[in-house]
Parts: C-alpha cells; sequence; structure tokens
C-alpha cells in the first residue's frame, strides 16, 4: 500500500527480489551431511593414501634416495619417484614444477611420495625414505632477495614526470620502509584429491581445488595419455 | 566391557583403537563425516562434537570439544552427539533449532566449517544457565531483540561459546544472527531431557593395537602404579596439547593413561586458608566450580577467556598446562602471581612444591617421570589487586608472545605491601619478574616508583625473537605492561575490581 512515496516504493505482488533465500545446500552443511572430497574416503573401496617426503632445505639438490626401507613399513604399497613417471615429470601449468624434484625449491618441498593402504602406513613409510640433500644456498627474506637482484618477473614500477627533480625541490622529503604482513587466504577444507582409474583405464580425479581445468591438464600430461583421460 | 560408545543414540562398538585413533578418526571412519578436520590442532573447531559430561552429581551437560585432539579411547562409554545426531534427535526430515537458524540466516557458505558451529552453537543453546536478558518479543524466536552487549544476545547466547570455530567464507554476521535468534529448548526436546539425569560414569579401559595401549585407570593409585612401572607413559587429560603433539609432530606413546576422570583429581576444595584444584578439571570446570563455591579469583576470571576458545577450555586442565612446563602456557604466569604450589603425587607419597621452584628448564620441571601433577593449590586470602596481560597476534584463541600476571596489595597509604609478577613467553621457563618486585615492594605505588621498576621489567628474563614477536617488541611490551597496570589501578574500575 502506497504511503505517499508512489507505487515505485511499494512491494510488488509475488516479488522475486528482497526475499530471503537459503543456500542450496544449506541443509546439507548444517547436518553434516555434504560431502567434500575428504568424506569420499570411506566411501570407496580399497582406497591407497599418499604421503609426501618433504624436504628439510629451502633449496637443496637430492643427491639419493633410497626408498627400499619404506616397503618394510607393513601396509606401504608403493614408493612413487620420478622413474614412475611416463610422461612428463611435472605438476605445474608452466612446466616448471616437476611433480618429483631433483632441485628443492622451498622447505617441506616434496621430492617422492608413499603410497600406503592406510594414511599411517604411507606416513611411516615417507619416515623411513632416505634422502641425501647437498644444501645450496637460499633466498629466505625479501631483503636478500633484494640484494641478490633476484626478482620474481618483471620489477614494476609506477612513475609520471619527473619524480626525482620533483623530490629535489620538495620542502620536506621522508623515506622509510614498509612491511606488510601479507597473508594467504586459506579456506578450512585441507586440499584432498581422490582419483580413480576405471575399468578401461579412465582416470576420475575428485579434488577440492578452485582449478579443475588445470588440475585435469596437469594430472593428464603425467601419464603417457592423451589429456582426455 | 567391551569398548563402546553412545553416538547420536545408538550404541557402536569402539574396537581396539589404542591410544592413538582421535575421537574425529574414528567418527570419520565409521561413516560419520559431518565433524571435518581443518587444522588439526584445536583452532579452527571445524570437528567439534558434543559430549556428556557431569553437570553436579545428578545433571548432565552437553559439552563441545574438539574432535580432532582427543583420543576416542578415552570415550569408552560415554555418550557424544554430531551435528548428523542433532537433527535427527528431532525425528527424520527435520532440522534441529539451531541447524535450522544457520540454515536460514545464511549462516553456512563453503560449508566445510558448518557441522563444527553448529555443535559449540547447540552447547550454548542447552547451557542451563543460559537466559534472555532482555524482555522476550512476544515469544517467537527472532533475531530483532537487541544484544545485552557486544558479546552476549538478547537470548543470552554467549558468543565465546563460538571463538573456538573459524569461519573462512561466510562471515560471521550471519552465525552471530543465527545464535542470536535461538529461542530456549522446547520441553519435549530429547536432548533437553538428557540433561536431567546423570552423565555416564567414567570407564575403566584398556585398549591396545600395534601402535600403542591406552589405559583409564580406576583410581589414582592405580594410575601412579602404572606411571612407576613405565614412567615413559604418557598422561593424558584433555589432549589440548599431546593431541597437537599426535597430528602435527606424529608423536607416538607405547602407553597412553587417561587420567582426567579419575576422581582424586577433579577435587576442587574452598578452605579458609586455600583452595585446592584438582589438576585434572578442565578449565571450564574450575571455572564454574569456583562460581558455585562462590569464590571469585579476579586474576583468573580475568585469565579464562584469553587463555583458549572455550572448546579447548572444556578439555586443557591446569595439570596439562603446568605438566608440559612450556614457557609459554598462559597459566603459569597467574599461578605464580597468584603464589600457587602444586602437590606432586607419586607411588611413594606426596610432596608439595612452590610453582616458583616447578621449573628447572625448557619444557622441564623437578617433576620426576613417576610423578603426576595431583593438586593445584592457591593460598588465601588473595592479593586484592590483580590483572593479566596477553600479548598475542589475536584477541583470543592465540598463543601469548608475552603474557604478565600481577597480584597487588597496598597499604593504606598506598604503598606497596606486596606485589608477585609471573611472566610467561620472555624466558626458557615461567619466571617471576623478581627485580621489578623488589624495586617495587615497600614503596609509594606512584608513577615515578613504577616507572623505575618498569626498567627492570623490562631487563627481566631473557626473551628471544621468533615468529610470535620480536625480542625488542617483547621487551617493550614487559615495560609498558607495568605501566599500564599501574594506570589500571588509578581508574575507579581497577580497584572495584580488587
Amino acid at each position: 500500500m502506497s504511503k505517499g512515496y508512489g507505487p515505485l516504493a511499494d512491494r510488488p505482488d509475488q516479488p522475486v527480489v528482497g526475499l530471503a533465500v537459503s543456500h542450496e545446500s544449506a541443509d546439507l552443511h548444517v547436518t553434516g551431511a555434504a560431502l567434500y572430497t575428504q568424506d569420499l574416503v570411506g566411501r570407496t573401496h580399497g582406497t591407497l593414501h599418499a604421503w609426501p617426503v618433504q624436504a628439510p632445505h629451502a633449496h637443496a639438490r637430492v643427491t639419493s634416495l633410497r626408498a627400499g626401507a619404506a616397503y618394510d613399513v607393513p601396509g606401504v604399497v608403493r614408493v612413487l619417484t620420478a622413474e614412475d613417471v611416463p610422461g612428463l615429470n611435472d605438476a605445474g601449468e608452466k612446466h616448471d614444477e616437476p611433480l618429483f624434484p631433483s632441485e628443492v625449491m622451498y622447505y617441506g618441498h616434496a621430492v617422492c611420495w608413499v603410497l600406503g593402504e592406510t594414511l599411517e602406513a604411507a606416513r611411516q613409510g615417507a619416515e623411513a625414505v632416505e634422502v641425501d640433500y647437498e644444501p645450496l644456498p637460499a633466498l629466505v627474506s625479501v631483503h636478500d632477495a633484494i640484494e641478490a637482484g633476484s626478482y620474481q618477473g618483471h620489477r614494476r614500477t609506477v612513475s609520471r614526470g619527473d619524480a626525482a627533480a620533483g623530490l629535489e625541490r620538495a620542502a620536506y622529503r621522508f623515506s622509510g620502509e614498509l612491511e606488510i604482513g601479507g597473508q594467504e587466504h586459506f579456506y578450512l577444507e585441507t586440499q584432498a584429491a581422490l582419483a580413480l582409474v576405471d575399468e578401461n583405464g579412465q582416470i576420475f580425479v575428485q579434488s577440492s581445488t578452485q582449478h579443475p581445468s588445470e588440475t585435469q591438464d596437469i594430472v593428464a600430461h603425467v601419464p603417457p595419455s592423451p589429456g582426455t583421460r | 566391557m567391551e569398548p563402546r560408545l553412545v553416538v547420536n543414540g545408538r550404541t557402536r562398538e569402539l574396537g581396539e583403537v589404542g591410544g592413538h585413533v582421535t575421537l574425529l578418526e574414528w567418527l570419520r571412519g565409521s561413516g560419520l563425516t559431518g565433524g571435518k578436520e581443518g587444522c588439526a590442532e584445536g583452532e579452527c573447531g571445524a570437528c567439534a562434537v558434543l559430549i556428556a559430561r557431569d553437570d553436579g552429581p545428578d545433571r548432565t551437560r552437553w559439552v563441545a570439544i574438539n574432535a580432532c585432539l582427543v583420543p576416542a579411547a578415552a570415550f569408552d562409554q560415554q555418550e557424544v552427539v554430531t551435528a548428523e545426531g542433532l537433527g535427527r534427535s528431532y525425528g527424520s526430515g527435520r532440522l534441529h533449532p539451531v541447524q535450522r537458524e544457520m540454515a536460514d540466516r545464511g549462516g553456512s557458505q563453503c560449508g566445510y566449517c558448518t557441522p563444527g558451529f553448529i555443535c559449540s552453537m547447540a552447547a550454548e543453546y542447552y547451557r542451563p544457565d543460559r537466559r534472555p536478558v532482555a524482555p522476550a518479543d512476544g515469544g517467537a524466536p527472532n533475531g530483532s531483540g537487541r544484544p545485552a552487549d557486544d558479546e552476549h544476545g538478547p537470548n543470552g547466547f554467549d558468543l565465546h561459546a563460538l571463538s573456538g570455530n573459524l569461519c573462512r567464507c561466510t562471515g560471521y554476521r550471519p552465525i552471530r544472527d543465527a545464535a542470536y535468534a535461538l529461542g530456549q529448548p522446547e520441553a519435549d526436546d530429547p536432548l533437553l531431557a538428557r540433561l536431567a539425569g546423570p552423565a555416564p560414569a567414567p570407564a575403566v579401559t584398556a585398549t591396545s593395537n600395534e601402535q600403542g595401549r591406552y589405559v583409564r585407570p580406576a583410581s589414582l593409585a592405580e594410575a601412579l602404579e602404572l606411571l612407576a612401572a613405565e614412567p615413559g607413559a604418557q598422561l593424558v587429560a584433555g589432549s589440548t596439547d599431546w593431541g597437537v603433539e599426535l597430528n602435527l609432530r606424529h608423536a607416538r606413546a607405547a602407553l597412553t593413561i587417561g587420567i582426567e576422570r579419575i576422581g582424586e583429581l577433579r577435587e576442587l576444595t574452598v578452605g579458609r586458608d586455600r583452595i585446592d584444584i584438582g589438576a585434572a578439571l578442565s578449565l571450564s570446570e574450575i571455572e564454574a566450580g569456583l562460581a558455585r563455591s562462590r569464590v571469585r579469583v579476579p586474576l583468573l576470571d580475568e585469565l579464562w577467556p584469553q587463555f583458549a576458545s572455550r572448546l579447548i577450555r572444556n578439555g586443557a586442565t591446569l595439570g596439562g598446562n603446568l605438566g608440559t612446563a612450556s614457557p609459554i602456557g598462559d597459566t603459569p604466569p597467574a599461578l605464580l602471581a597468584l603464589d600457587a604450589s602444586l602437590v606432586l603425587a607419586s607411588s611413594q607419597g606426596e610432596r608439595e612444591v612452590p610453582l616458583s621452584g616447578y621449573f628447572t628448564g625448557y619444557r622441564q620441571s623437578v617433576k620426576r617421570p613417576d610423578e603426576l601433577i595431583k593438586t593445584i593449590r592457591i593460598p588465601l586470602p588473595l592479593a586484592p589487586v590483580s590483572a593479566f596481560h596477553k600479548i598475542a597476534k589475536r584477541r583470543f584463541d592465540d598463543i601469548s608472545g608475552v603474557a604478565v600476571a600481577y597480584a597487588l596489595r597496598l597499604t593504606e597509604d598506598r604503598s606497596v605491601a606486596s606485589i608477585l609478577i609471573g611472566l610467561g613467553g620472555v624466558a626458557a621457563t615461567p619466571i617471576r619478574a623478581l627485580a621489578a618486585e623488589q624495586a617495587l615492594t615497600g614503596r609509594p605505588w606512584t608513577r615515578g616508583v613504577v616507572a623505575a621498576a618498569a626498567e627492570e621489567m623490562a631487563r627481566a628474563g631473557t626473551p628471544m625473537s621468533d615468529h610470535r614477536a620480536s625480542e625488542a617488541y617483547r621487551i617493550a611490551m614487559l615495560r609498558n605492561s607495568l605501566l599500564k597496570f599501574y594506570a589500571e589501578t588509578l581508574e575507579p574500575k581497577g580497584e572495584a575490581r580488587s
């Protein structure tokens, strides 16, 4: 009913906007029924779990890797290394992230993966893998990187006019450094992926990712098969 | 008796879970995947579930805890409710009121944190002393009433109940809207009805698998015998610290001894000259127990919300916080300021040691491997003026960079009769700021005297730089903390607090 504002301020009959609409999965969320990648494990038969062997160096060369002891751990099925890659040893889109690296590029970099019948077996298997590293120099702070002239991509500058002359004429000049505690936004769902090999040798991957097409491409270029799998 | 537990009203065999399978792993393994693993260290709360715990002799309380931290074996013969079970308890196809409000008010987006929020919210929904603080508008639960303050809804909902649950996409406003819109449980609510009877008694449990044994002894004497026989055994109460070791550092113990339900470790008595607090009472139970005994320890009241979230405080114990002897535990500074002592028990007997002489090095203490902490003893009367300052990166649910606790007695002419200052995060152990205490004792409580003592504070300990705080920052915080405490004592509110 109009109260002096004219008909445009009135609510129309059967409005489509301005109504509370629940999330389409809200009832599933609040009851814990909604399924996430990690929840699928219990619904698949004979799932193997993977655990990474992670490098304890920021930068190093892998000089040798001995996986034998992992097989002594009950439940360990397979240790995956670079030798197991029939296609491209690459886990990225720009072909600069080896799936099984010979050069460690950051602390915690996975150098190989252990498959086990249980997560615990895979973890213990990973603990048993022996890796020798030759530590290499590492730049671990922004200051170190600037000093070494090591920049990622372009050095971005914003300029207009003759800044140097402007500064020269300025009544006051201030200089200083600014550090920003930048943080990656972490979603709560842990990174998980479940891969099923079907009766035709096709691989069906369910992954907690925002990049399904990249994931599909990467998964497909590691085995020697066309990307259509 | 076979290890078993009641989950969502249904009895299930626990199986031989040993000491290392967490309640969350067990629940998920049995098909209840509503509870999620987010952080595996008790920060995100995605794993929260409800457990039935004592609330006085013949009453039960629904308590929310982090299922990712606790051994499943600790729940032998216990009752657990998950997000899946909450709705089901209302009949199939119906949502629990907490679930209804969260769904209707947009409290979920990706939904991963939601089942944990639901459980924390349900625990607060059923809190027996939750009462509307504003007149009810017409009876129907809605969000239109004015909140009582920044942290309580018109329905009495304490937002701190959700302080252990993180959401990274919905945002907290719709979640708060849902919390504040809740009414009181209906009279025929089955989970409300459950509160009228006693909680399940603790079981005597022994379970083992290839990775280790879990034993819950029947008495303190049995626990001490076990510990004497296997001094390397891991004592576990709320498991809020050990659970992190299990999940993130993959620590494993051949023998885990569950002690949190042993009667002798759960007593709280207030005498004429001291308060005795059982080492295995959860911090929430101590809070409630002191309130029931009508004793106020303002320093502890100030500490509790800053210590950790409600989810953690529902498990964490003083015995655990002191037993790990971490230099950044938050209870040691407060207990040092309260001049507490510890009763250590072994199969050989008991001894009392002052807390100021308890810590000997980084995560080391005078406690022998065959001893456990039985009681924390706080002498009475309390110093009338106290404060707890926690400097951390987040207001709540964080680990201290620096923690400072004060207990001050002033004479009538406002000189310092005595002051005890406990410090955390500035040395290999929690310490007392003895030089600052000395610089103040017997002197007038004036800005000049305090400022001079603040320089002694700044020299206390051997602060180091790490990811929580730099050495320079820690030193600055020590100095400023004393100045802040002085300023607090000048405010009428500060005086009234005593």
